[in-house]
């Protein structure tokens, strides 16, 4: 009897064992073109295109990070740009898509069900179709190269946050609400002081998903930012990548100082990603707490 | 006399009121343009100029429609193709990688958070730095034919006619499978030990398992999942528009960008649009027709 229980013991060792080993390499696998990113960004522009196939550089030196400063005019304003596209989509999406939600979860009558059911076939719209009528009426309000209409569009907040965060307001018991509002909490009290602060966990995953996605935001502000000065940071390194290739690299592409510059970008992406990995969990739950 | 209002409608109203917003940026940024792009696509149209009714004109209605289907203009055909085939296997196996992975992960006693954030980094990336790294990654002296070197193996060209859209579907994968396990997961967790047990006693082995109990249950997640990747992906520009590939990756989505921005032929960029959107349409409603079927839900529902 214990020979059998030992023999099973180990049979689920070596199975452990095993599933490590599978995870570990297909996890490297998914890993390496990064680390690759990262080490070439710290080899000179000569090494890395004649050593390209070594891993790590033989002599780690910062010369392209520097460089990203000092060869670019317009890199500061570019980040600053980006913040300010940030900042203000974050924040009007948030208290849009919020408002939204909660209309939609504890306001029911058959006009916001009707309304509901438009908002989710809107996901099916392919952003194809509006972006060129779209483009067409901006222009003719002379609002191409300002920031309109990467903003304002913001205001309708997000269909697919508003999916999640209706979800997550309607797992939140109704009597909790009543109660408050017999004692005299307004409508608007209620959202802020009981609704929000019951699903955090839902608006930080939309906060942080929100601003990682306007950080590395490329089509929409490169149809309407066409000078240098509005760029974000996207449009930017991309105009980078176009020019980098020029007559005193050989025409080769600057590849070091792109990877480089890659790695700059990349950094707030996984900061914002590690702090809201433990929200995420809590708060992208699709099954929804829907009792 | 005061003006009496109903609690119902109170609240109706109330409802609205909150609603608002995104009746606004609806109206604004969805109802006006969608109206605007279907009277162009009925118009003969350059960018810059004026539109002009295709009634109004010697060509007849639907002038655009017929030119763009009788595969003369634009790579209509082309571009639909190679959207379809994009659409299909990135979504078939980011879903087959991304489930896979997700059962192991969840068999392992630990590490489980650790495995599923080191497969979601490559999502983590924004866009412009994926494109640098891939550029980086297939070109020519590039390196990833640095690794294959190692092993012998001849360079390869990623970005030639042959190779290119193998070479986008490489890196959307990549990308793609974490996003899968991030969802998939939290819900195998989910799933009732005391079943999969019960089971067990019952003489069932792994396979048994995930083919009758798991999947069943976790399918609503799967189908959302692959609804979602389908309606993406069959709007995908992203990686064809940054690292090229011409005629033998260009999409659907990015033909438009392209008769709008470079051919400046906006009548045509929107009819190629709205048959997008009915194919979209299509698509989706089949897809709920026929999988929706397939789908179990512990209520009844």
């Amino acid at each position: 009897m214990t020979s059998f229980k030992r023999s099973k013991k180990r049979q689920r060792l070596v199975k452990n064992i095993s599933t490590y080993t599978v995870l570990a390499i297909v996890g490297l696998i998914m890993v390496v073109p990064t680390f690759i990113m990262i080490t070439s960004s710290f080899k000179s522009y000569d090494e890395y295109y004649s050593d390209v196939f070594k891993l790590l550089p033989g002599k780690w030196i910062f010369d392209n990070y520097v460089r990203i400063f000092t060869t670019n005019d317009y890199i500061f304003r570019w980040v600053f740009n980006t913040l300010i596209l940030l900042v203000s989509n974050t924040v009007i999406v948030t208290f849009s898509t919020i408002l939204i939600a909660y209309g939609f979860s504890k306001y029911k009558s058959k006009i916001s069900e009707v309304l509901f059911m438009v908002l989710l076939s809107t996901m099916m719209i392919p952003w194809a179709v509006t972006m060129i009528p779209s483009y067409v009426i901006w222009a003719k309000l002379g609002l191409v190269n300002t920031y309109w209409p990467l903003i304002l569009p913001s205001i309708g907040g997000s269909a697919y946050y508003t999916f999640m965060l209706r979800q997550n307001m309607r797992g939140i018991p109704n009597e909790m609400l009543e109660s408050a509002e017999i004692d005299g909490a307004t409508s608007w009290q209620r959202l802020w002081k009981i609704v929000v602060p019951n699903c955090t966990p839902a608006i930080i995953t939309m906060v942080l998903f929100t601003s990682m996605g306007i950080w590395g935001d490329y089509l929409g502000p490169s149809i309407y930012l066409r000078k240098e000065e509005l760029y974000n940071i996207s449009v930017g390194l991309n105009s980078l990548r176009v020019t980098s290739s020029s007559a005193s690299t050989g025409g080769r592409t600057d590849a070091p100082m792109l990877l480089a510059s890659s790695v700059l970008m990349a950094i707030p992406s996984i900061v914002m990603y590690f702090i809201g990995t433990r929200a995420f969990t809590k708060g992208i739950s699709l099954q929804g707490s829907d009792k | 006399m005061k003006f009496m209002v109903s609690k119902k409608t109170r609240k109706t109203l109330t409802g609205i009121a909150y609603i608002s917003p995104w009746i606004i940026g609806f109206s604004c940024f969805g109802i006006i343009p969608l109206a605007y792009s279907f009277y162009c696509s009925f118009c003969q149209y350059k960018l810059g100029g004026q539109p002009k009714f295709l009634l109004n004109t010697d060509k007849g209605l639907f002038y655009n429609y017929i030119t763009l289907f009788s595969g003369t203009y634009g790579d209509f055909y082309v571009s639909f193709k190679n959207t379809f085939v994009f659409t299909f296997l990135t979504t078939t196996l980011t879903m087959l990688i991304g489930l896979t992975f997700s059962l192991i992960i969840n068999s392992v006693p630990k590490l489980k958070r650790f495995f599923q954030t080191v497969y979601y980094l490559p999502g983590v990336l924004p866009l412009i730095a994926a494109t640098m790294l891939w550029e980086a990654m297939f070109a020519q002296q590039g390196i990833l034919n640095g690794i294959f070197g190692w092993f012998g193996a001849e360079p390869i060209i990623f970005m030639n006619h042959k190779n290119a859209m193998a070479s986008l579907i490489l890196m959307s994968v990549w990308g793609g499978i974490g996003g899968k396990i991030t969802m998939l997961c939290p819900t195998i967790a989910s799933v009732s030990t005391e079943m999969l047990e019960s089971m067990e006693l019952d003489g069932a082995n792994t396979f048994d398992k995930i083919i009758h109990a798991i999947i069943p249950m976790i399918s609503p997640t799967i189908f959302y999942l692959l609804i979602m990747d389908i309606i993406g992906g069959l709007q995908v520009y992203a990686p064809m528009m940054m690292l090229g590939g011409g005629t033998a990756t260009v999409s659907a989505t990015l033909q438009i960008y392209n008769l709008t921005f470079t051919d400046r032929a906006v009548g045509f960029a929107c009819a190629y649009a709205w048959v997008l959107f009915v194919l979209i349409l299509i698509i989706t409603i089949l897809f709920f027709r026929f999988g929706g079927k397939k789908v179990y839900y512990a209520d009844g529902d």
